[in-house]
C-alpha cells in the first residue's frame, strides 16, 4: 500500500535531476541528505548546500518537508554554497 | 596549451548540455537563455534577462550576457568573459559591481578584464590571491557546472535588477511649421541628455543596493 504521506520529488544537484521519494513528515535535511547520496556527494556537510525553489526561494533544512510548502512532483534546486573572493 | 583531448572535454560538455536542456524550461523562466551551444569550439553563451518595471508594462534587460569556454575542461574550470548580447564580443557587464553571498563586491577587474570572483570559475582559480584554493578542491561537488555557474551569475548580478523601478519618457521632436529644424535637433538632445541622466541615476541606484 501506498505511504499518503510519501511524495516524489525532482531535487537537481548542481545541474543534474535527482529522483527522491521523501516523506512529507521528515525534515527537509533528510530530503537533501538523500539528494547528496544519489549524486555521489553523500557526506558533505549540509551547510555547504543551498536548497531553493524554482523562484529561487531558499528553503531551510529545519523544517519538515510539508512545512516548506514541498508537494508531489515539484522541482527543488541544490547546489554548492557559493565560494568567493571579492573586496569589500 | 592543450592538456585535455578535446573529445573529452567534448563530451563532458555534452552530457552538461542534456542535463541542462531538462531544465530548460524553469530556466527559462528564471531568466536564462542559452544563446549559444557550440560543442565544436567548446564554448556557450548564456544572456540573463531582468525585468524591469516600465510604466504599465515590464521590460526584459540583459544583465549581463556571458560566454563560458570549455577547453581542457574539466581539469580546468570554465573560463568566464562577459559579452555583448547581439554581437558575442566581450565587454564589460553593465553593472560595475556583482554581489556574493557575504556581501562583498565578486567583479573584479583584472588588466583591463572583468571577471567574477568566484569558485568553480577559470579567472579566480588563476587569481595570484587564491594560489591555495584550487579547482580540484571543488571539482567534484559541481561548482564549475554550467546550472552552477548560471546560478551564481543570476544571484550575484541580475537579481540585483529585480524590482527596481525604471521610467523612460519616450518623446517624438516632430518638425512642425513653426518648428526649425535646428530647434528640433536641440530638442532632441535635450531629451536624449535627460534620459542619459536617468539611465545614470538609475543604474547608480542599482549598484547602490
Amino acid at each position: 500500500m501506498t505511504n499518503p504521506n510519501s511524495i516524489d520529488v525532482i531535487v537537481v544537484v548542481s545541474g543534474e535531476n535527482v529522483p527522491v521519494d521523501v516523506n512529507t513528515h521528515q525534515k527537509v535535511a533528510a530530503l537533501v541528505r538523500e539528494a547528496l547520496h544519489k549524486s555521489g556527494n553523500e557526506g558533505q556537510p549540509l551547510e555547504n548546500w543551498i536548497l531553493k525553489f524554482d523562484s529561487g526561494t531558499e528553503i531551510s533544512f529545519n523544517i519538515s518537508v510539508a512545512d516548506a510548502g514541498i508537494t508531489d512532483g515539484a522541482k527543488l534546486f541544490l547546489n554548492p554554497k557559493a565560494g568567493e573572493g571579492g573586496e569589500r | 596549451m592543450q592538456l585535455v583531448d578535446p573529445s573529452v572535454s567534448r563530451a563532458k560538455l555534452g552530457r552538461e548540455l542534456d542535463t541542462w536542456r531538462q531544465n530548460e524550461q524553469e530556466y527559462r523562466r528564471k531568466g536564462w537563455i542559452l544563446l549559444k551551444a557550440d560543442l565544436d569550439a567548446l564554448v556557450v553563451e548564456v544572456a540573463f534577462l531582468a525585468l524591469l518595471p516600465l510604466g504599465n508594462t515590464q521590460v526584459p534587460l540583459v544583465v549581463p550576457a556571458i560566454r563560458l569556454s570549455y577547453d581542457n575542461y574539466d581539469l580546468w574550470p570554465p573560463s568566464l568573459t562577459f559579452i555583448d548580447v547581439f554581437s558575442g564580443s566581450p565587454m564589460r557587464p553593465p553593472l560595475s559591481v556583482a554581489v556574493g553571498d557575504g556581501g562583498r563586491n565578486i567583479l573584479i577587474d583584472r588588466d583591463g578584464k572583468p571577471f567574477l570572483c568566484l569558485k568553480g570559475v577559470r579567472e579566480y582559480h588563476e587569481h595570484p590571491d587564491h594560489d591555495g584554493d584550487r579547482w580540484e578542491l571543488y571539482r567534484s561537488a559541481g561548482f564549475g557546472t554550467l546550472a552552477v555557474v548560471c546560478d551564481r551569475v543570476h544571484t550575484s548580478m541580475t537579481s540585483l535588477v529585480a524590482g527596481v523601478g525604471f521610467q523612460m519618457q519616450v518623446a517624438i521632436a516632430s518638425v512642425g511649421p513653426n518648428v526649425s529644424p535646428e530647434d528640433a535637433r536641440q530638442s532632441a538632445a535635450q531629451i536624449r541628455a535627460q534620459y542619459d541622466t536617468n539611465v545614470a541615476t538609475h543604474a547608480a541606484a542599482i549598484e547602490r543596493r
